[in-house]
């Protein structure tokens, strides 16, 4: 695995983190540095207001949307939150993506995040994220990061042309209005269009305060808006990272080392490689080798012929069995921390007139975006400065590993953003990068596109962790549950990640309850609680897979509390419901899926279903599954009901396709994904070894979001939890087989 | 070898056996076409040879000469788009977007072939991979283009 690190990010987070803040960081609030000081961005014909907005001379409004669009979105959502203030209609917006500064860093995944934008004391780690600054998309934060900024930041730039127009009018701005893009004398009913007051606007002061509209006058926010971005993507014009083409390109393609972590040492054929057609370049780097040629089909061609001399570093005999083997052994001593507790378990499983016992594990998962891993790099080696092109979710991490490999410095990279061919976390991961930008080193002033096959970039991911969980639950002689202990053995992702991106940031292994995301905070009232984590070390290199923790762990609470029900003799919903007295709103989120799903009714027979709960990022889903079990082991999806309750929202029909897109993200998942290890190789390599869900078996999903004024919460993720568990309660309801490990495929079922 | 692709001749200079794709991406820099998995599994790039859809990654540009290639870049009719991708654009379909233009030639094939497909023949047809799961509205796209591509009088007696 290469180790190697930013040394901007690491000398920042080192003297920050490790030994006290010495950077000027304080001064403005986070809301005045998007108000004063940003970069220009937009048309030359038109004038900047502030870091978002910027009006053209046509009166259309350019905005900076500084969140990566990987399909969840954020190019029509947050667009929507400025346009609303703004006053503009969404038709008249244009998007771009501006170079990385400051106002645009991501503060939405702080916990405890102070909502008010003007408080001057603003917690330090959100100075510390702008300062870097830190722009990423990941944790569903979009939302949440921009619910208030972006409105400021509308209503603000709606004052300044107020107040340019007062002025040129002679009235005071209460006799002004702002309405369509115009402001409206009241007294006259004149209008002046914004592109006509821009050039004035940019000389008022920003309000301090601007007024951000009460929720019931909203005629953009909360409305099922059309994305910007659909027409592009329906005519074939929408621009990938893959999809770029500088003037001069040529395309690399690459061979890793075969097996995990191996350090490459040569290769044996690099002049018949050489030879083959169209081939100018062999570059060899650590991990892998990479051809250069004129043609992607030709580069691919010419590195599969590559035979890589490499030392495996010991993880030649690396296998899934033997892993199992050596986590599962961590289940007989002490574990490394206890995540969360409350009561004396042991005690309360004493002393429990029931206790039910259940092993659960998940394989490793691939993220398998749609659009392989792939970044553009051109080096000017004379001039020091580098171009990239490329969709990603960390922007400031993948310029740091350019800079890394080229030597120079953060401000001499240009970052062109391209959509996202699909991210799900796996283009939060700079390794891509950083392995184009050494590439392009070797051929200065020529653009490089580093593209790897499907199976490239099925085994060099950055995995979802192979996790094993034992639980012991307690009922009392009424049936009720008083005990709940879960006991975790896995590879820490955060070590991991951060152990990549930030040195100084990974937690101590006894420090390092992330683990347990999604275990902990359970909304049941069990009584007594305790949640332990084993955390062991392995070679296999993990990543953020969409939902994270609560990917696994809600599949296995969630599954556990079923059979804790069934032991009861109670059915699902109800246990659930009896154990929700003191979380109101999971309750009404869980009764929404019910009803929706008509769950007081009886199934005919031969059908199933299922209902599973979970909290994340900040949102509330309850899922039910309806199946039809076709005979023994042929399954058909019917319907899942999805109730979501997202706090203060955005976009409706965005919300809507996010849940159905999150939840066959984790159907695929829990029917067909694994990710096997032999000899030190991973087995599945292409979509027909590790399957997705396609149209045929699509079951019709429903969508219900819940009204209310909790703070907003995120989308792109939370409807992935519930589904996994809510499927396998619907086929314990109709087979009464527990499926205590996924996928799905190794219990003989088929999905029809 | 020449090619004719939405209706231009174009003339190139590669390998009998390079896949279409290669071509198309790499070689006329059309790149509404995509790259998925290499293997005909996915669907990413799919285009239509002589009006049938045909997974590009595997299909050896040698095989092209003499037909009719049409890639996504030639289904808008100057400004308008078809009626599949009015329905795509009304059910807000994409979202990262990659997988759709595949998704939309083997949609415009399907249909062009059978104007009314029953749900388990658009099942069988419609193979392709989408990774966000935009399936349903998918379903719900076609269902909309079925009804938009009968003939007038025969749209009282269309099955949805």
């Amino acid at each position: 695995m290469a180790k190697k690190f930013g040394r901007r990010a690491f000398i920042i987070t080192g003297s920050i983190f490790g030994g006290g803040l010495a950077v000027g960081v304080g001064g403005l609030t986070y809301v005045n540095r998007k108000l004063k000081q940003f970069p220009e961005f937009g048309t030359p014909d038109g004038h900047t207001l502030n870091a978002f907005v910027h009006i053209q001379k046509n009166s259309r409004v350019t905005m900076a949307i500084a969140r990566a669009e990987m399909g969840q979105g954020v190019s029509t959502a947050l667009p929507q939150l400025i346009a609303e203030e703004l006053e503009v209609d969404m038709s008249q917006i244009d998007v771009i993506h501006p170079q990385i500064a400051s106002p645009y860093a991501n503060i939405g995944g702080l916990p405890d995040l102070e909502r008010d934008p003007y408080n001057e004391k603003f917690n330090l780690q959100a100075k510390i994220i702008g300062f870097l600054p830190l722009l990423f998309t990941g944790g569903s934060t979009s939302v949440p990061d921009a619910y208030t900024h972006l409105r400021v930041m509308g209503a603000s730039a709606r004052e300044m042309l107020i107040q340019a127009a007062a002025k040129k009018w002679e009235i005071a701005t209460s006799d002004c209005y702002a309405e369509n893009g115009h402001v409206v004398n009241k007294n006259s009913q004149e209008k002046v269009a914004y592109g006509e007051l821009a050039e004035a606007a940019i000389a008022e002061k920003p309000p301090k305060r601007p007024p951000l509209k009460p929720r019931s006058e909203f005629k953009i926010v909360g409305k099922p808006v059309d994305r910007l971005d659909v027409p592009a993507k329906v005519d074939g014009t929408a621009e990938f990272g893959i999809d770029a083409r500088p003037e001069g390109l040529l395309f690399a393609a690459m061979k890793h080392s075969p097996v995990i972590g191996a350090k490459i040492t040569g290769v044996k054929n690099k002049e018949e490689v050489l030879g083959m057609p169209g081939v100018k370049k062999v570059v060899q780097i650590e991990e892998g080798v990479a051809v250069v040629a004129d043609n992607t089909w030709r580069a691919k061609n010419a590195a599969l012929k590559l035979e890589l001399d490499y030392d495996p570093q010991g993880n030649e005999t690396l296998s899934t069995e033997g892993i199992k083997t050596e986590f599962a052994a961590a289940f007989a001593k002490e574990p490394t921390l206890t995540a969360e507790e409350e009561g004396d378990v042991m005690a309360s499983l004493e002393t429990a007139a029931r206790v039910v016992e259940a092993k659960y594990e998940v394989p490793y998962l691939a993220h398998a975006c749609m659009e392989p891993m792939n970044c553009t790099v051109l080096y000017n080696k004379d001039a020091g400065t580098a171009e990239v092109w490329v969709g990603h979710q960390a922007p400031s991490i993948a310029v740091w590993r350019v800079n890394d490999a080229l030597d120079i410095k953060a401000e001499d990279v240009t970052l062109n953003m391209k959509y996202l061919g699909g991210g799900f976390g796996r283009r939060g991961e700079p390794d891509i990068v950083s392995k184009a930008a050494r590439v392009a080193k070797e051929m200065p002033g020529t653009p490089v596109q580093l593209v790897w096959t499907r199976e490239e970039d099925m085994q060099n991911d950055y995995y979802r962790p192979l996790v094993l969980s034992n639980f012991k639950g307690g009922l009392d002689a009424s049936g009720k549950a008083t005990a709940w202990h879960n006991h975790m053995s896995l590879q820490s992702v955060a070590i991991d990640s951060f152990g990549r991106a930030f040195p100084s940031l990974v937690p101590k292994p006894e420090d390092d309850i992330g683990s347990a995301e999604g275990a902990m905070h359970l909304p049941y009232d069990f009584g007594t609680r305790k949640v332990d984590i084993s955390l062991l070390e392995n070679p296999v290199r993990l990543g953020f897979w969409r939902s994270v923790g609560s990917s696994q762990h809600a599949y296995f609470t969630e599954s556990f509390l079923d059979e804790l029900a069934a032991a009861a003799g109670e059915d699902g919903y109800t246990f659930r419901r009896e154990l929700l007295v003191k979380a109101p709103r999971f309750k009404a989120v869980l009764d929404r899926a019910a009803e929706m799903s008509n769950w007081s009714q009886p199934l005919e027979e031969g059908r199933g279903r299922g209902i599973a709960l979970h909290m994340s990022f900040g949102s509330i889903v309850a899922e039910v599954v309806e199946i039809i079990l076709v005979n023994e082991t042929d399954i058909k999806l019917d319907k899942v009901y999805c109730a979501v309750d997202c706090g203060l929202y955005v976009n409706p029909q965005i919300i809507e396709a996010q849940m159905q897109s999150a939840i066959v993200y984790g159907l695929s998942a829990a029917l067909y994904g694994e990710m096997t290890i032999k000899d030190g190789k991973f087995k599945q390599s292409n979509f027909p070894n590790y399957q997705m869900v396609k149209l045929a078996q699509m079951p019709h999903i429903e969508v219900g979001i819940m009204e209310n004024e909790e703070q907003p919460g995120g989308v792109g993720e939370p409807g992935l939890p519930p589904i996994a568990p809510a499927l396998c309660n619907a086929i314990y309801d109709v087979t009464g087989k527990r499926i205590r490990s996924l996928p799905l495929k190794n219990h003989g079922f088929k999905f029809v | 070898m020449e090619l004719s692709i939405n209706g231009k001749k174009i003339q190139v200079e590669v390998e009998k056996t390079m896949p279409l794709l290669w071509v198309l991406r790499d070689e006329l820099n059309m790149t509404g076409t995509k790259f998925g998995c290499g293997i005909s599994a996915c669907g990413a790039c799919t285009v239509h040879i002589d009006g049938k859809a045909q997974r590009s990654c595997i299909y050896p540009v040698a095989a092209a000469e003499g037909k009719e290639v049409t890639t996504i870049e030639g289904i808008k009719q100057g400004e308008t788009f078809s009626a599949v991708q009015q329905a795509w654009i009304k059910h807000q379909v994409p979202q990262c977007g990659y997988c759709q233009s595949g998704m939309i030639m083997a949609v415009e094939s399907l249909l062009a072939e059978n104007p009314s497909p029953t749900q388990e023949e658009i099942g069988q047809s419609i193979s392709n991979i989408c990774r966000c799961g935009t399936y349903q509205r998918i379903k719900e796209a076609i269902s909309t283009a079925i009804d938009s591509l009968q003939p007038e009088e025969t749209i009282e007696t269309v099955n949805p």
